[in-house]
């Protein structure tokens, strides 16, 4: 922070509160971001990022404090005012039009047309054409957005905000469904942005990634600012107690957790044409991590083994018995739990609260015959509430207003309450942050040491390193390879995965 | 965390919804009868009750169902079909119980297809029942050569003019229907599942709820509602109409639309679906009383439900956007 000159600010925000009913989302946040700059925003779910990009981008009201872009003030009242001062945000969840060409997209709300009105696919697909060879991507302007990889409808969201000639790019976890290559792909695209004047927010949970493009940090925790650093002044310790308010040494130890006799296993499952042939096994009081690519078919797996899908043929068997697991609600019978990957639109039914999500998979044992007993219930969601930690008003608050985080643990409290024995994680730590990360795991192992077992999707590998005792790696819906998780390496996983 | 949770009273948004409508409610019973004093006679309300009975049975029959993100527009030719069978039958001088039960069954039938139909071919609900709804009547028109049968007996014209304690003994079963649809949704594990499909169906079946089976219950429930109120119909104006239920649609959507129900699933309740029934039954008869032209109170109608919905979802993007 050299200069103070505030007229080097391209953005400025001032002194940002903004309140929700009971909760104070954002207590007098201010920061700045220059010309050219690549911002890191970091903080825990809930500590106030998305609510300060939603006043950016108009999504909500502005409530008290001042917005600058280039020295003018600024009220935004609805996002299309905010995207003509030229800011953009491309969230997690992409916005795009997946039945609509890559140049439909980018040109979505200003279709290029002839005289007579009618569309101008040729210089469309030009002019597309040369914005994506700008940013260095070999996409076809003509192909459809549903054939494209979520690396690749990323880039065309890009796009669309360059041909928006925005000013401010935010980007929300960007690369948290992205490939290593795609990831590296991405940076040089960012690094390209920079180079031409553009100033990127950069919001993301993965501090390695901070390091590696950001020049300036700025840390959120418990809706306040916490810290602003240049990036090549800090580092991971500092910035990790930052976010959480503790040292990393406090965060996840792994203990050592006897193994019991086999409770779950697969054998020569396939599905259609997507999982081939695949067999493993799981005991007692083990994690088991499953790595793959995008495509790799690992959450696939996961939904077929919970009777999401139906498989095609294979056999399962729990506690050496065959099971036929044609419904969530059989799987549920033989305890198992799963825990999606989308946990927004498939883990936690956002219209109701916390108790109501908890006691869904119980109901039968929520009251007798057919009454259901609001004692029993408030009992048990109360119990699991205290004893998973979920930070929140009560049982009654409603699902939509807890962190990422804490709605993750609610969908884990529903498994709980049902007492289930083998527990299929899909990505369960996505996009929640590190204290959370943290309690996820020690509640997975606390579970293996009452004899459960935990079969995990992630994609990150430190992770997988860190909490599992086996790792198979998948690729185009086959097994590749089984680890052993302390006698392998990222480097090897990796390798297996892509080779 | 602590120090965030501010301290702020505790509102139920449903609530205020619904004191919304009763106010809306009570304000039209109020202007209604400053400008029209019989408006508010025994007379004129006991037969307002009377004609909601239909109009309510349906409502509430479908405030399950649509809150399990269901839906049936069927419901109105399903009534004209059974009360055309039931009288087809009883000319046939076949035993009125026999006709009553075969003419429910066929109602039973017809929202167990719908269902059935609906969540196995993942059809949309509004248009497989728009054509369960061509069929049947067309089917009520060819059974009845296109003229009303009549049916005429003591038991089901003693049902549809006496009355008990003054109240007309039909309205009567209009509240078994409340106080039963109201038990089931509030206090009963199936009320709730209703209300965890409606909110999310994809997250209630990874919960291990059957989905697809709990929503052709609900159906075949409509069914047996529609049944019940075929059987209303029938006992009220003493014919099989091949045309009986064919306005049917109309009051009963916006009585449930109004009462809070999204078609977006998820919400509403019980009370709400009554007030909204109460609302449009009003409505109805405060300006037939007001002699205004049939027609013209179905523009009313029609108005009031856009007015209502719109505030809803003015209300709506407003909580969002705060």
């Amino acid at each position: 922070m050299n200069d103070e000159n505030s007229n080097n600010y391209l953005l400025e925000m001032k002194n940002i509160t903004k309140n929700f009913p009971g909760v104070r989302a954002l207590n007098d946040v201010s920061f700045y971001l220059k010309k050219g700059e690549i911002l890191g925003l970091l903080g825990e779910n809930g500590a106030g990022k998305s609510t300060l990009i939603k006043i950016l981008s108009g999504d909500y009201s502005l409530e008290k404090g001042e917005i600058y872009i280039d020295g003018q003030s600024q009220v935004f009242l609805s996002p299309h005012e905010s995207i003509s001062a030229g800011i953009r945000v491309i969230y997690q969840e992409l916005n795009s039009f997946d039945s609509l060409t890559v140049a439909e997209n980018i040109f979505a709300d200003n279709i290029i047309q002839n005289k007579l009105g009618i569309v101008s696919w040729k210089k469309m697909n030009q002019k597309s054409k040369e914005i994506l060879r700008n940013l260095g991507s070999q996409i076809d302007p003509a192909e459809y957005v549903e054939n494209l990889s979520v690396g690749g409808k990323q880039i065309v969201e890009i796009a669309k905000a360059i041909r928006r000639k925005a000013k401010i790019l935010v980007m929300d976890e960007p690369t948290s469904a992205l490939t290593e290559r795609d990831v590296e792909h991405l940076y040089e695209i960012i690094r390209k942005l920079k180079s031409d004047g553009v100033s990127i927010i950069y919001i993301s949970h993965r501090i390695e990634e901070i390091f590696e493009i950001t020049d300036r940090v700025v840390v959120l925790r418990d809706s306040k600012k916490v810290g602003e650093k240049k990036t090549s002044d800090t580092n991971r310790s500092e910035l990790v107690h930052m976010i959480v308010g503790r040292d990393l040494s406090e965060q996840y130890k792994r203990r050592e957790i006897q193994k019991g006799n086999v409770v779950f296993e697969v054998k020569n499952l396939s599905y259609l044409d997507r999982l081939k042939d695949i067999s493993f096994s799981v005991k007692e009081g083990e994690i088991v991590a499953f790595f793959g690519l995008l495509g790799s078919g690992t959450h696939t797996l996961f939904s077929v083994l919970f009777g999401d899908k139906k498989k095609t043929v294979g056999d399962v068997f729990i506690e050496g018995k065959k099971v036929d697991i044609e419904h969530p609600f059989t799987a549920k019978a033989f305890r198992l739990g799963y825990i999606p990957y989308d946990r927004k639109e498939e883990g936690i039914a956002l219209g109701l609260n916390v108790k109501q999500n908890i006691t869904s998979t119980n109901l039968e044992n929520i009251g007798k015959g057919f009454m259901l007993d609001r004692n029993t219930e408030n009992l048990h969601a109360n119990s699991w509430f205290k004893k998973l930690n979920i930070k929140a008003p009560g049982i009654d608050t409603p699902s939509k207003s807890l962190s990422g985080g804490n709605q993750q643990k609610v969908v884990v409290a529903k498994w709980l309450e049902k007492d289930s024995k083998i527990f299929l994680m899909s990505e369960p730590t996505r996009g929640i942050d590190i204290g959370s990360k943290a309690e996820i795991y020690e509640i997975a192992e606390g579970l293996c040491s009452q004899g459960a077992a935990v079969l995990m999707v992630s994609g990150e590998l430190p992770e997988i390193l860190s909490v599992s005792d086996r790792v198979i790696v998948m690729k185009d819906g086959k097994v590749v390879k089984e680890f052993i998780t302390k006698d392998t390496s990222q480097e090897e996983l990796m390798h297996f995965a892509t080779a | 965390m602590d120090g965030k949770v501010l301290e702020k009273k505790k509102t139920s948004f449903r609530l205020t919804d619904t004191l919304i409508l009763l106010i809306a409610l009570i304000a039209l019973v109020l202007i209604f009868s400053l400008i029209r004093r019989e408006f508010f006679s025994y007379d004129n309300i006991s037969t307002m009750l009377k004609n909601m009975v239909i109009t309510g049975v349906l409502a509430l029959g479908l405030t399950p169902l649509m809150i399990a993100r269901g839906l049936d527009i069927s419901f109105g030719a399903s009534i004209s079909f059974s009360g055309v069978l039931m009288a087809y039958l009883y000319n046939l001088g076949i035993g009125l119980p026999y006709c009553l039960i075969v003419g429910v069954a066929a109602a039973v039938l017809v929202g167990f297809l719908n269902g059935l139909l609906i969540e196995k071919f993942d059809l949309i609900p509004i248009i497989l029942t728009l054509g369960m709804m061509s069929i049947l009547s067309a089917l009520a028109l060819v059974m009845s050569e296109g003229r009303s049968l009549s049916m005429l007996t003591d038991q089901l014209y003693y049902f549809a003019t006496r009355t008990f304690l003054k109240i007309p003994i039909s309205l009567f079963v209009l509240i078994i229907f409340i106080i039963v649809f109201w038990f089931i949704l509030t206090f009963t594990k199936t009320g709730r599942t209703i209300y965890i499909i409606g909110a999310n169906p994809k997250v209630a079946t990874l919960s291990g709820i059957k989905v697809q089976k709990v929503r052709i219950l609900l159906y075949t429930f409509m069914g047996l509602v529609t049944g019940i109120a075929s059987i209303v119909m029938v006992a009220m104006t003493g014919v099989g109409n091949p045309l009986a239920g064919a306005k049917m649609a109309l009051p009963v959507l916006s009585a449930v639309v109004l009462g809070g129900i999204s078609l977006a699933g998820g919400a509403g309740s019980v009370w709400g679906t009554v007030i909204g029934v109460l609302i449009v039954s009003v409505i109805f008869n405060g300006l037939s009383v007001l002699n205004v032209p049939s027609y013209f109170i179905q523009v009313f109608q029609g108005l009031a439900l856009i007015l209502i919905v719109s505030l809803y979802e003015v209300r709506n993007q407003r909580a969002a956007r705060r």
